[in-house]
């Protein structure tokens, strides 16, 4: 009598258990999938270099939840280090299509650097920032963000419109009160960033993947921002990072795309006073 | 002997509790006219925790021939229920359903409806809409799991406008369709919550479902062109209806909640243009964005917040 009863037990067992494996088969849910793709992530980039906890070094700002995944702010901030500076921060989506998201390289004579962008999150993940020291040490900052779809989601505006603006760019300036000598600026790329997994209304294919690659900003010729990055980037590109105002000068960018597009936009930046302002703009 | 019975009753208590968790139980629907019935849509955030879809409003209307459902929910399962309530009151044939836009929470019930007898009608871009976020809407339902079992998106058949016969000249927004002894008027908007609107107008009570493009209580969903939306609202502000549907919330009898849901959309454009003409950075503007509205609906901070961040893309570029 009591072996009818083990089947029956041992069938209730099953039955729940395969319940729970069908749960994680979605890794969006499952912490254990997440940390073994970071794991995994992180042996493929930084092979067994060890990344130091970034406090006191670097800091990340995210939002705990994005109301949409197509455009999550995000900004980071680095410190002053001892002997040593930074030389580049990587940023990396753990669960995006391509986690490796970009890599941005800064001039040394800063001694903080500050950056916001807008990044697509395609769901819930860990949004990381490495900086990466001229010393050869890497620090990181994690912070889990909860967004999605913002890969799939589609393009906001209409298609040919968007693609006959590509590489149209802007550049505005803002002086930070409480940094002397330091301004911010803020640079816009008009561009899609199709990244291959939006689907077309109207063909229903998708759209062929088409996206800005490289930006590099000088000021006086000199490079004081470069990024190498993907689609994790939102449509219409925008950075907001600080810089050395000094005496004013040329504020260039210069950006090229997947098609092989390139494009520049400069403009004059004057001191008037201790202010610096967009000659164009005045 | 003792063991059979403990087998069988085993058995019954497992398969009695498989039973009762997948027993659909029909929606609560009230009705507001004669041969209207309304479903009221929880406020709460879809497919979050217990919720299977059921958010928005969704109605009925009986004509001496036949049956018109406008909207059918967040999921199969939500459209199933809906059917069974509509099963109680009436064994006439569902011949139409219109679904008011794209969003998840009105045309996802869709596929209780399948049937040879039943047309789906939509507004022009309702299609294309569709296919633009069919992954997005599929993978979020994916990932809600079992309880939305079997929701699939479905394709309106029959556009909501007049085409001309070659189907390449659009000559109007608008159509009627005949319940028997009772026409509707269906009409595909301009641009405004999404780009795919559509209401329906019943003439016989003056009913007019509206969808999203009017929310009352729950706070609404910008997803379309905000400036465009306060112009459709300043339109269908004229309209002579005795009873206005919208999408989530009380029916209404006059446009309160119609110049409510068109204050917050002021509100909103005001407060992006503003922030944006100071040079306001992306995270903040998203906090402080119509913030004055923030008591007057539910789910505020989580619905705000999305709507902030449209606007500000598509103003951002002007500024």
């Amino acid at each position: 009598m009591y072996r009818y009863l083990f089947y029956i037990v041992f069938l209730l067992f099953s039955f729940v258990s395969v319940l729970q494996a069908e749960e994680e088969a979605y890794c969006s849910k499952s912490e254990e999938c997440m940390e073994g793709r970071w794991l995994d992530l992180k042996e493929s980039i930084f092979e067994n270099k060890e990344l130091k906890n970034g406090e006191g070094v670097i800091e990340l700002s995210t939002p705990k939840r994005a109301p949409d995944g197509a455009f999550v702010p995000i900004s980071f901030k680095t410190q002053k280090l001892k002997d040593n500076s930074i030389s580049k921060v990587h940023l990396i989506i753990d669960m995006n299509p391509s986690p490796y998201s970009g890599t941005f390289k800064f001039s040394n004579n800063l001694d903080q650097i500050e950056l916001a962008t807008r990044i697509r999150l395609d769901a819930y993940s860990y949004v990381r920032v490495i900086a990466e020291t001229q010393k050869g040490d890497y620090f990181m900052a994690a912070n889990f963000v909860k967004a999605s779809g913002g890969c799939a989601a589609p393009p906001l505006g209409d298609l040919a419109g968007m693609i006959a603006n590509s590489g149209k760019m802007k550049i505005k300036v803002k002086n930070i009160e409480e940094k002397d000598g330091t301004a911010e600026a803020k640079i816009m790329i008009s561009h899609p960033q199709f990244n291959g997994l939006q689907a077309h209304p109207v063909t229903t294919e998708m759209i062929p993947a088409y996206y800005v690659e490289n930006i590099e900003v000088t000021y006086n010729d000199k490079v004081i921002m470069a990024l190498e990055s993907d689609i994790s980037i939102s449509q219409d590109p925008t950075f907001r990072f600080n810089f050395p105002m000094g005496n004013g000068g040329n504020l260039k960018i210069t950006a090229k795309d997947t098609d092989g597009n390139l494009y520049s936009h400069s403009e004059k930046l004057a001191l008037q006073g201790n202010k610096l302002k967009v000659a164009s703009q005045q | 002997m003792l063991k059979n019975f403990f087998i069988f009753i085993l058995f019954f208590l497992f398969s009695s509790l498989i039973i009762a968790e997948n027993k659909i139980k029909p929606l609560n629907v009230k009705k507001i006219a004669d041969g209207v019935y309304v479903h009221y849509g929880k406020h709460e955030n879809i497919y979050e925790g217990s919720n299977i879809g059921d958010i928005a409003n969704l109605g009925f209307i009986i004509g001496d021939e036949s049956i018109a459902v406008i909207d059918t929910g967040g999921s199969h399962q939500v459209g199933e229920a809906l059917k069974l309530a509509i099963k109680k009151i009436s064994k006439k044939p569902i011949k139409y359903v219109i679904n008011t836009h794209v969003h998840q929470d009105h045309i996802f019930g869709n596929t209780a409806f399948i049937s040879d007898e039943t047309l789906i009608y939509g507004h022009f871009n309702l299609k294309k809409a569709l296919q633009e976020r069919g992954s997005q809407y599929i993978r979020q339902v994916s990932e809600a799991g079992d309880k939305v079992k079997g929701t699939r998106i479905i394709f309106p058949h029959i556009i909501i406008a007049e085409t001309s016969p070659d189907q390449v000249k659009k000559l109007s927004n608008e159509i009627t369709i005949d319940l028997g002894n009772r026409k509707l008027l269906l009409t595909s908007h301009a641009t405004a919550h999404t780009y795919s609107d559509a209401s329906v107008f019943d003439l016989k009570t003056k009913t007019f479902f509206v969808g999203d493009l009017v929310s009352d209580e729950r706070a609404p969903t910008m997803d379309g062109l905000v400036k465009n939306w306060i112009k459709v609202l300043n339109e269908i502000e004229k309209v002579d209806f005795k009873i206005m549907v919208p999408g989530h919330g009380k029916i209404q009898k006059d446009n309160t909640a119609l110049k409510k849901t068109r204050t917050y959309l002021q509100v909103l454009y005001d407060d992006v243009i503003d922030a944006l003409k100071k040079d306001m950075p992306a995270e903040k503007v998203i906090k402080i964005a119509a913030q004055t509205e923030k008591d007057k609906w539910i789910l505020f901070d989580r619905v705000n917040p999305g709507n902030v961040v449209r606007t500000f893309m598509r103003y951002e570029w002007e500024y």
